[in-house]
Formats: C-alpha cells, structure tokens, sequence
C-alpha cells in the first residue's frame, strides 16, 4: 500500500506540474497576445493620421486651385510639396 | 401444465420465476430504483434530463427479459458484451439501440459531444484573467480524484477499476465515461451511474460542507476589486487560448486527445462566433447526447450485467470522492485566503470541483446568504473551468499512466 500511495503522490506532483505550465503558458500567452494588440492598435493610428494628412492635403490644395487658378498652384498640386506637405509627408 | 403456458405467453414474468433468487430480487430492485429515479428526476432533487430516461430504461430493461433461441435470457435492446465481429453484424440488426452503443457509447463518442457542448457553453475568460489563481484552485480540488485511490484499493478494487471510481472526485459525467471505459471495461457501467447519480446531488450537499468547514464571517468576505483594471479579455484571445492549450495537452496525453480535443473545439466553436454551429452544438447535440447516454446507462443497468460484487463499495467510494474534493477545494481556498492577507473568500474553492456551473452557483449562493453584496461568481467561475480542464488532465494522466506505472 506505502508503494501505491508513493507512486499515486508523483501522480498528484505531476498533475501539479502540469497544471502550473499550463497556468504559465496562459500568462505568457496573455502577455504575447496583449502586447501584439497594442502594437497593432499604435500603427492603425499611425495609417490612420497618414491617410488623414493626404485626405487634407488633397482638399487644400484642391481648395486653392479653385481659388487662384494659378498654373502654379496646379504644378505644385501636381508635382511639388509646400512646406506643410513636407511636414504631412513625414507622417 | 398450465402454469408452463402461462409463463409461456409472458417471458419477462417467466424469466423473472426461471432466475435464481440473487437476479431476480436484482431485477425486482433495479426496476424499483428506475421508478424512484424517475421520481427524484421529476421532483427536481436529480437532474431530470439524466434521471427519467435513465430510471425508465433501467426499469423496462430488468423488466423485458425474455428466453433467446438458445435458451439463455437475454434481451432486444442491447447486447454490451458481444465482441466477435460477424455476432455484432448479427446484433446490430435485432436489438434497436444496438447500433447507438457500437457506434456512440463504447468508443466514447457520446462523451466526446458533450464535452462538446460543455466547450460551446463555457467562457474561458474568467480563467485567463487569473490563470494561477484558477490553476491552484483546481488542483485543490481534485483531492477526491487522489485520495480516492487507495482507499478503493483497501476495498479490494484492481488499480484500474480504483483509479476509474476516484476520477467521480472530479465531478465530470462525461470524463468519468471515458476514463472507464479505458481503464475497467467490466465496472463502466456502475461507476458512471454512481457518478451522475452522485454528481447531481453536488447542489443539495455541498452547501452543508461549505457550512461546516467554513464560519459564517469568512463567508461574508467582500472581495475587492483588483487594484490594477483588469485588460479586456478578447474573443481572440480565447481563440488562441483554446487552440495552443488543446495541442499542448493533445501532444502530452494523446490517449486522451478525443476529449481535449472536444472541450477546446467547443471553446473554438463559441469564440470564433459560428452562430448557427453554436446553436447546434450547444442545442441538439448536447441535449441528445445527454439524452442516449442516459437512455443508455439505465438500459445497460440490467441485473446480469451488473450483478458484481464490486458494485456496492462504489457507492459508497464515489460518495467519498465527491467529499474529499469538496474539502480539499474548501482547504484551497483557505491557503489563498491566508495568502493574500484575509482578502479571499475560501468559499470560492468549492467551485473548483468541477461540476460546470453548479459549484460556482453553489459558491456564490452561499456567500449571498452570508453578504448580499459579496460576489464572488466571476473568480469562481474561473476556478470552476480551470477544474475542467484539470479533471481532463487528471483523465490523460490516469489512462496513460496508471497502466505503465502499475503493471
């Protein structure tokens, strides 16, 4: 009887052991899964203020165009960059 | 002569006057005991969903024995213990739940759903969100699923039949099955009704221990709230919670693979938000399966089969087991409640036992009693299906195991 209890008492350590890597593999799991989400949400934001910046860009230069109908404006809405769109592009 | 002609016309009376005294006072008790389960089912004081059609197949099973061809006594609705291949082709097409028991019981299939479904209808993140908590809980829990070993073995059972009454500790209808039918082929069939007989009577008698073992100003304990907010916890995380648990455990017990396998693809199922599979899962395949597999362990309670000398200290075992979890969960909860500085409520440790959700309902009914603005169901929920998956481990464990560590 000494030698089943013995050999059910590695069973219980086992089970024991396992159970904490499985708690442990959660945790790390957790950390992992929450730290990828967060790095997702930052670079979302990060398209989404560059997409913002060239929607505004679109808009002023397009604004301007319809106020001067300068050939110029049009070259730099075509070709060129103000020094805001500079600031805008570095987004 | 005429008596003959009689018995003749009405086998089931005529076998019942044929057997000898021990099958037919058997017979006479099992289809009383069908009737009385019947009645505690419709009363509420079992779960009636098991019970009514377990008491009525284990009533009508004793009761419809006729003479086969050969003359020996048998019967039109199964036949377990047949093992030849051509016999079995033969059987399947005269005995009508035949084909269900081939194809659905003693290969654990009928398990396999219903954990299943009890994936489908568990919220995994209660336990992510204190995984260790949960974890220690459980294993505190499985005490009975233990302790239970030797003292069936101080009884006269085998190590196998032992280790299969002890897995009842774990409070897991379906898990007990499975373990049973690997590991004690001949005694699967009264251990499993012991333990849903038994496992139904965990809403009535764990309260009295949780009384018992644990003074009404404990029970009172108001658990605070965490001082960091907890984070979300997103169906994606669960998801991927579900899929790498399942094949870590898949790839340490593959013997019991089908039923890790099972409860995370319910857990897969519900997280991933396939409605209609969800309502499927959670709708007619668990209650059918639960259905036939009660239909089934009362039809398979039939005198012949179950007339064994071992059958009576597995009543008495599974009850013991049941306890010793309970008590061992209630000691679990007191080594955290000393842990955090008196802040936990060690009740919530009987919801480690892992009868999915009544021992954490059973936990938190008792803490209302005690403080109404006390609420404890979210960690105990977490410990609750933390010892689902522990009483799944324990289940790998012994099947794989036992057979090599006792040979």
């Amino acid at each position: 009887m000494g030698i089943v209890i013995y050999k059910i008492f590695q069973l219980f350590l086992l089970t024991f052991a396992i159970g904490f890597f499985i708690a442990f593999v959660i945790k790390v799991l957790m950390v992992v899964i929450q730290s990828t989400s967060r790095s997702h949400a930052s670079s979302n934001s990060r398209i989404k203020c560059y997409y913002r910046a060239i929607r505004i860009r679109r808009i002023r230069n397009k604004n301007r165009m319809h106020d001067t109908n300068n050939s110029n404006d049009l070259i730099r809405f075509y070709y060129g960059s103000d020094t805001e769109d500079s600031q805008t592009a570095k987004l | 002569m005429e008596t003959n002609n009689f018995l003749n016309l009405f086998q089931g009376v005529a076998t019942l006057v044929h057997s000898n005294t021990e099958i037919m006072v058997a017979r006479i008790g099992l289809i009383f005991l069908g009737l009385l389960l019947i009645y505690l089912g419709k009363k509420g004081v079992l779960e009636p969903l098991l019970m009514i059609p377990m008491g009525l197949g284990m009533a009508s099973i004793n009761a419809a024995i006729l003479f086969m061809p050969d003359g020996s006594q048998g019967n039109l609705f199964v036949d377990p213990m047949i093992t030849n291949p051509a016999q079995l082709m033969n059987i399947l097409q005269i005995d009508w739940l035949q084909p269900i028991y081939t194809f659905t019981f003693s290969n654990g299939l009928i398990a396999c759903f219903v954990f299943m479904g009890i994936g489908v209808l568990l919220d995994v993140g209660f336990l992510l969100q204190r995984p260790f908590v949960s974890m220690f809980l459980a294993l505190c829990g499985e005490l009975g699923t233990f302790a239970t070993i030797p003292i069936a073995m101080a009884f006269g059972l085998s190590i196998r039949d032992s280790a299969s009454i002890a897995m009842v500790g774990g409070a897991d209808g379906p898990m007990v099955l499975f373990t049973s039918l690997n590991l004690s082929k001949d005694l699967f069939v009264p251990i499993t009704v012991v333990a849903y007989l038994y496992l139904g009577l965990t809403y009535g008698g764990y309260p009295y221990l949780i009384k018992l073992m644990v003074p009404k100003r404990l029970r009172a304990i108001k658990m605070d709230p965490p001082k960091k907010a907890m984070k979300p916890i997103t169906s994606d995380h669960k998801l991927a919670f579900a899929v790498i648990i399942c094949v870590i455990l898949c790839l340490l017990f593959p013997v019991a693979g089908p039923l890790f396998f099972s409860l995370f693809m319910g857990v897969a199922i519900r997280e991933s938000g396939l409605t209609h599979v969800i309502e499927f899962i959670g709708g007619p395949l668990l209650y059918g399966s639960t259905f036939f597999l009660g239909l089934l362990l009362g039809i398979l309670c039939e005198a012949h089969l179950i007339l064994n000398p071992a059958v009576l200290p597995l009543l008495l075992l599974g009850i013991v087991a049941l306890l010793l979890s309970g008590i061992g969960g209630l000691l679990g909860g007191y080594i955290m409640y000393f842990i955090t500085g008196k802040k936990f409520n060690p009740v919530i440790g009987i919801a480690a036992v892992s009868c999915v959700p009544t021992t954490a309902k059973v936990a938190q009914k008792c803490v209302s009693e005690a403080n109404p603005k006390s609420i404890i169901l979210p960690i105990a929920l977490g410990a609750n299906i933390c010892g689902v998956i522990t009483t799944a481990i324990i289940a790998g464990i012994y099947i794989t195991l036992i057979p090599l560590l006792f040979k």
